[in-house]
């Protein structure tokens, strides 16, 4: 939650930097991959000409790279705006279920069974990685 | 091969796969997902930016600029303590799949 945090922090402050050093990146890649061409024996505009060919759309990738972030942004701030909701409401009574989780161990259980009211565990939580596996549409 | 004839998260795993052999930038894991795979996995070069930043980002890899071997400034990147748990996690899923592809395949 706290490292979660830290980087949404550091984006903010830092995401034209971010997007400078990624455009920087992307460019010793092409220049790495030049180079490594002419030295298999291409001409510079041939080894050039492949390099991007094979790198494909670079401010495609910028742009896909930049919505990662932002996705990751938004996921995390509805999760977190989720959890204090929720965090209030159930300090506040106004939920029928405690907002901890039920004790584990098998003493503790004994002692308090859960609640049949208590809804299930998906409905109280948000996937961390929503956006993490979901291709992102080419335009 | 480009990037969408990959199983969804394959990319991924493949990069963190490449990232145990030791730090290494972009331009390296491309090339070592080319010369591994026997130039079978032609994976899209620019494709692997935004995987990276997404693995970076979960905390799975750390980058770090650094003077490269040619002494241009490189992101050099690593696997982290989390990146092995997810690679092994990513490994059984995956052979859970390949393993039920096959099946349905008559291959195994």
């Amino acid at each position: 939650m706290f490292s979660r945090i830290q980087r949404r922090l550091r984006y903010g402050r830092d995401s034209s930097q971010r997007a400078q050093l990624l455009r920087e990146e992307m460019d010793t890649h092409l220049a790495m991959k030049t180079r490594g061409l002419m030295e298999e024996g291409m001409s510079e505009p041939e080894a050039t000409r492949t390099a991007r060919a094979q790198f494909g759309n670079s401010t495609l990738q910028q742009e896909e790279s930049r919505s990662m972030w932002i996705a990751q942004w938004l996921s995390d701030a509805i999760q977190d705006v989720a959890f204090a909701l929720r965090t209030s409401a159930s300090s506040r009574g106004l939920l029928p279920w405690p907002s901890t989780s039920a004790p584990s161990s098998a003493s503790a259980s004994a002692v308090a069974a859960p609640s049949p009211r208590e809804p299930p565990v998906t409905s109280a939580t948000f996937p961390a990685n929503i956006f993490i596996g979901v291709p992102f549409e080419r335009h | 091969m480009g990037k969408n004839d990959l199983l969804p998260g394959t990319l991924d795993m493949l990069v963190l796969k490449t990232l145990t052999r030791g730090e290494l930038h972009g331009y390296g894991i491309a090339q070592c997902l080319h010369l591994l795979s026997e130039e079978v996995l032609k994976v899209e070069e620019g494709s692997l930016y935004p995987a990276l930043q997404r693995l970076e980002l979960n905390g799975w890899i750390e980058g770090e600029w650094r003077p490269s071997p040619n002494n241009r400034r490189a992101r050099f990147y690593k696997l982290t303590k989390e990146g092995r748990k997810k690679l092994a996690s990513e490994t059984a899923r995956y052979k859970e799949m390949t393993g039920a592809i096959a099946r349905v395949m008559g291959l195994a």
